[in-house]
């Protein structure tokens, strides 16, 4: 007979424990893995070589060159593999079995989104110790610390994109739709947003309040400013909302502006996934 | 409590009481959007009562127990007193875990970590084994047993017995026996009445959202459709069988003639098909599965 003496362990951590282990061993994950760890060297690799050439010796232009990976590619890993996670349980009834279990909507939206942001975490990690290992051969030890900076400000929005992938995951009424849905998402956040601006700028003046208010609007663009700025305080590469932010507030208020709105980015979300997942049927 | 009116909080539940009221359903109603799932439904589920609700498909089975199981929102009153287990129709566990982590998963998620279900070691596969590796059957195998663990107070089982072979069914029941004997209320829906049968004290009949019979399951039983079938030769009709005892309706069917009758009368119409010479390699016997009951006045 089986009698299997239960673990008296935290509910909350337990099912953390769960789902990082499924989604680990999910497809998404790996793909994401091993996808960003192959980009991120390649990059590395190119960047170190053009930046040779243009005469620049230091990590700080391939850590730049870096950012536009690091901020995109677990980015999307953490909206889709987030969404699809917990739509996928939904529409799996298991959703419906651990709520009757006495499981919290939002313990169990936190517990996914701390899973996936693990996932996310793991990628950045490979990635971010490849690209390292690499540079550390070129450059000294010591040009690393900016991409300290980096990879903590990428891990900020790769959480953030892990809580709109459990908000989108609360919304989706079946796995695929949840897929798409992030998959759009992403596009918006990384490439839609910026084209938008654009487009309005076309038809009328975009006033730099305006531009810091598309900043703080965009996780994403919240990350790359303030990965800018982790990097180097004076870059020219901030742009013009950047470059006003800096200039009005000082460098340490903004970036604690930034990093504010990253958290939001965070916790908005997982609080709507929560209510939402309180109020609809599982 | 499980909250009425606002769809319940399934972290909310009423103690089990001593007096052993497991479930109280008081006009329960349920909508999605202009379809009516469930309309002014009562009854209580009283300790150590396993009760079969039967009926055909969207007559409302599953949404009442997700309502009483706190994962639907509802009108009326859906309480569960006690400690929920529900395993959902089709309920599929993620692909990627092991049976032991499943049943790890669900044992760590209850109040008091309680011991998974008394079930026999064969029932269940290898614990190293993933989900994903494992048959329809072997699945809800799993998915019961993370159900039934713990001794549960209310136990809300949507369509338990689909993909399980015998002998599987066989242990599953005598699972639910040894939860009934613990006080434990059971609920199992299933679209074919004859599969809720075995071991249930009363049947639950409900039909587009509401609940048109609550009988004890022997008079339920008792009041089943039958059919037997006699096969078709010369100087044998349909109309001659419909002189027979206890017969509702003949009708010939290609090599067949078909004669309906309710389960009381079955054994008078077989013996008095056999004092007619029609021997038993002429017979065929079905139990009709719809969950309307010919014996109900309507």
């Amino acid at each position: 007979m089986i009698a299997e003496r239960a673990r008296r362990s935290d509910p909350l951590l337990a099912l953390t424990v769960f789902e990082a282990r499924v989604i680990l061993r999910g497809r998404g994950a790996l793909v994401g893995m091993i996808g960003y760890a192959a980009a991120s060297v390649i990059v590395t690799l190119l960047g170190l070589t053009s930046f040779r050439q243009l005469g620049f010796g230091s990590v700080g232009p391939a850590a730049v060159a870096l950012l536009n990976l690091a901020l995109l590619l677990p980015t999307a890993q953490g909206m889709v593999v987030g969404a699809m996670t917990l739509a996928g349980e939904r529409e799996g009834a298991f959703l419906t079995m651990l709520r009757a279990q006495g499981v919290a909507p939002l313990g169990l939206v936190t517990a996914t989104w701390l899973s996936v942001t693990l996932s996310a975490v793991l990628s950045l990690m490979l990635g971010f110790g490849l690209s390292s290992a690499i540079l550390a051969s070129a450059v000294p030890l010591s040009d690393l610390i900016g991409f300290a900076g980096l990879f903590a400000v990428a891990l900020g929005v790769a959480a953030a994109a892990a809580a709109l992938g459990t908000l989108i995951g609360t919304l989706a009424e079946t796995r695929l739709q949840a897929g798409l849905a992030a998959v759009a998402a992403w596009f918006a956040v990384a490439i839609g947003l910026d084209l938008l601006l654009l487009g309005m700028g076309a038809f009328a003046r975009v006033g730099e309040v305006a531009l810091v208010g598309a900043v703080l609007a965009n996780p994403l663009e919240t990350g790359r400013v303030l990965a800018l700025l982790a990097i180097d305080g004076g870059a020219a590469s901030l742009g013009p909302a950047g470059g006003f932010v800096v200039t009005q507030f000082g460098l340490a208020p903004t970036m604690a502006l930034l990093a504010t709105a990253l958290v939001a980015w965070i916790a908005v979300p997982l609080l709507l996934a929560g209510r939402l997942l309180a109020t609809r049927d599982t | 409590m499980r909250a009425e009116g606002l769809g319940p909080d399934a972290s909310a539940t009423i103690p089990a009481p001593d007096d052993a009221v497991r479930a109280t359903v008081r006009a329960l109603g349920k909508r999605y959007g202009r379809h009516v799932a469930l309309d002014g439904v009562n009854f209580e589920l009283a300790a150590g009562e396993v009760v079969g609700v039967v009926g055909p498909n969207a007559a409302g089975k599953s949404t009442l127990l997700a309502c009483l199981a706190g994962t639907a929102r509802h009108d009326g009153t859906a309480t569960a007193h006690g400690r929920v287990g529900f395993l959902p129709q089709r309920a599929q566990l993620p692909g990627p875990a092991t049976v032991a982590e499943v049943l790890s998963l669900f044992s760590a998620l209850r109040p008091q970590g309680a011991d998974v279900a008394e079930l026999p070691a064969d029932f269940l596969p290898a614990a190293d084994r993933r989900v994903s590796q494992l048959s329809g059957g072997q699945r809800q195998r799993v998915a019961l047993a993370a159900v039934l663990g713990g001794a549960p107070d209310l136990i809300l089982l949507d369509e338990p017995t689909a993909n399980l072979d015998p002998p599987s069914r066989e242990t599953f029941f005598t699972a639910v026996e040894a939860h009934r004997a613990n006080g434990a209320a059971v609920l199992i829906a299933s679209p074919v009445a004859v599969d809720v049968l075995t071991g249930v004290d009363r049947v639950l009949v409900l039909e587009a959202g509401r609940l048109v019979e609550d009988r004890a399951a022997p008079e339920y039983l008792a009041s089943l459709e039958m059919t037997i079938w006699v096969r078709l030769i010369p100087g044998r009709s349909a109309e001659t069988l419909g002189a027979l005892p206890g017969v509702r309706r003949t009708a010939e069917r290609g090599q067949w003639i078909e004669v309906d009758t309710i389960e009381a009368s079955s054994l008078p119409l077989l013996e008095a098909l056999r004092a007619a010479g029609i021997g038993a390699d002429e017979i065929r016997i079905g139990m009709q599965s719809g969950a309307r009951s010919p014996g109900r006045k309507s």
